[in-house]
């Protein structure tokens, strides 16, 4: 934990939720990216 | 606003700890340096960028082949684009994101420091890449920033090279994204509603939004691209039942999103200097807000609007040629809240205040060009010449560089606790708005009089208005210099910056000293 993430937490920032955000987004974009891909290669079969 | 103490890091001897020195930069994870890292790093690549521009103009000084072979001249085009794009103007905004969106929600950080950190050292080993292409046999990606297939299939290694360095930008910009996004949600301060956000933040919440939509796009396409040249696919190809014009469809669809992941937080900046210098609140703040998530929702139905000309049914033409129109709408209800928060304000024309004028009167040229290009008529006439080149540097140049200088003189005070040189921020201002119109104005005539884009030699009559418009840029590219000037000298010295050096500013970013100390906002603050 970084001295700046540990201070946010004893702040009572909250730490895990920023995980779960970071998660969601993180994967929307790799849905998106396989997504595309996926899709125009199944509709090239 | 009311601030609470934010002296804890000076107290306790925080600000001692952090390492010195080239590891300092390398390892840090606070979002000042991240800030300044990626700050310093655009402005490099915008140097290589221009260069390159000044390369393309001096070839183009007189008709006929002077300095540069024509496959060299592409190969340059192209990477003037993209090192322009993804290396200058994008890495910048996310510099200002770095510096200005904890202090201004009252955050004591981003809410992923190692992914801040990652996020920027990702850009020097892509941009190298990119440049390296130059010096690989064929030479670097000579398609254009589009990578069009199928010249982006049969080309050499360099265009793996630029294949390669657009998937590390892409993570890059995607990790910065979402630390941006969740940075904003979740750590605020209390009282920090979103709608008492500055519109810095508010742009910029759009555009990580934006960016985690259409990057991976962008990243798909060029997977498919890579895929076809070396792994047996056809995606692109028609020699095996694939189709290049799919390419196009998918690259736009990420284009024109990417054009307002360009612009909007340059909207941002320009609002807030507008509402500090005129000494009045933002006028409309709602609709500005709502203006900015239209323009990005729209962004995702219009990518039709660049290629008219690629083969399109007459009804896809008239959709995108309506649905671009209305992008007018919004972005005309911002150009109106602009001009009325000046309206009757106590306005000074500080350098800020100048670039965002200037912003202001350049950017509505560039969206009335881009009006006159929506309509498909016009545009089957139009594409492919200087009126397009003279169309997206108004917008990208008069309007995500003038709004990123708008920033950088009116936060380089709370950087660097100086004030910086008056006088030269505004013949740096004047310089840049003589030479860029010197430079890109004619080029409306030439599109219009037929010169083709990406040529390194043109017909006798159009000699008098490249010369103009070369002379223009080497005095554009020379002006530049002049800001480095100016910020070097704000950063060694010059009288000391206030806490608020702008009397009318307002924004949690004035309540900590000048220059901001290493760690701030470690109590949080209370917004009322």
């Amino acid at each position: 934990m970084t001295p700046q993430e540990m201070l946010m937490q004893q702040q009572g920032f909250r730490q895990r939720s920023n995980l779960r955000v970071g998660l969601i987004l993180a994967t929307v974009a790799l849905a998106v990216f396989f997504g595309f891909i996926l899709y125009f290669w199944l509709l090239g079969r | 606003m009311e601030a609470t103490a934010n002296g804890h890091a000076e107290a306790h001897g925080h600000g001692g700890q952090h390492p010195t020195g080239l590891l300092r930069w390398l390892t840090t994870t606070n979002h000042k340096d991240i800030g300044t890292l990626y700050l310093f790093f655009s402005f490099a690549m915008f140097l290589v960028g221009g260069v390159m521009a000044l390369l393309i103009r001096s070839e183009l000084f007189q008709p006929g082949l002077q300095i540069i072979e024509p496959e060299r001249f592409n190969q340059i085009t192209t990477l003037h684009g993209l090192i322009m794009v993804f290396g200058a103007i994008m890495p910048a905004f996310v510099g200002f994101a770095n510096w200005m969106i904890p202090l201004q929600i009252g955050a004591s950080d981003m809410a992923f420091g190692r992914l801040n950190n990652l996020s920027f050292w990702l850009l020097p080993p892509a941009s190298l890449l990119l440049v390296t292409s130059l010096f690989v046999p064929g030479g670097a990606p000579g398609v254009g920033w589009t990578l069009y297939p199928p010249l982006s299939v049969q080309m050499g290694m360099g265009m793996d090279l630029a294949i390669f360095a657009v998937h590390i930008l892409g993570i890059s910009s995607i990790l910065g994204s979402i630390n941006i996004i969740t940075t904003i949600l979740n750590l605020r301060a209390p009282g920090m509603t979103l709608m008492k956000m500055p519109m810095f933040c508010w742009t910029w919440l759009i555009t990580a939004y934006l960016i985690i939509a259409v990057m991976p796009v962008f990243a798909g396409a060029v997977t498919m691209l890579l895929t076809d040249r070396h792994f047996g696919t056809s995606f692109f190809s028609a020699a095996g039942g694939g189709d290049p014009v799919l390419f196009q469809h998918v690259f736009w669809f990420f284009g024109h999103p990417e054009v307002y992941i360009v612009i909007l937080p340059g909207f941002g900046v320009v609002s807030q200097v507008i509402a500090t210098f005129s000494r009045k609140r933002l006028f409309g703040y709602a609709s500005m807000v709502y203006a900015t998530a239209s323009i990005a929702i729209l962004s995702f139905f219009v990518w039709g609007h660049h290629m008219y000309t690629a083969g399109m049914p007459v009804t896809g033409q008239l959709y995108f040629m309506y649905a671009t129109m209305l992008i007018a709408i919004p972005t005309g209800v911002k150009v109106f809240n602009w001009v009325a928060t000046m309206w009757r304000g106590h306005l000074t024309f500080e350098t800020p205040m100048l670039f965002s004028l200037g912003f202001i009167f350049l950017f509505t040229m560039g969206g009335f060009s881009g009006l006159v290009l929506a309509m498909t008529p016009v545009d089957v006439q139009m594409q492919d010449t200087y009126y397009v080149v003279a169309h997206f540097h108004y917008t990208m140049v008069a309007g995500a560089l003038f709004s990123a200088y708008a920033g950088a003189y009116y936060w380089l005070p709370k950087w660097t606790g100086h004030m910086y040189n008056e006088t030269l921020g505004k013949v740096h201002f004047w310089l840049t708005m003589v030479f860029f119109n010197m430079t890109f104005f004619v080029q409306h005539f030439l599109g219009l009089a037929g010169m083709p884009r990406r040529i390194p030699d043109y017909a006798l009559q159009f000699a008098e208005f490249n010369k103009i418009s070369s002379i223009g840029a080497f005095g554009l590219g020379l002006s530049q210099l002049l800001f480095l000037y100016v910020v070097i000298t704000c950063i060694r010295g010059g009288a000391k910056a206030s806490q608020k050096p702008w009397d009318g500013a307002e924004g949690l970013e004035w309540e900590v000293p000048s220059p901001a100390p290493y760690h701030t906002w470690e109590t949080q603050p209370v917004v009322k």
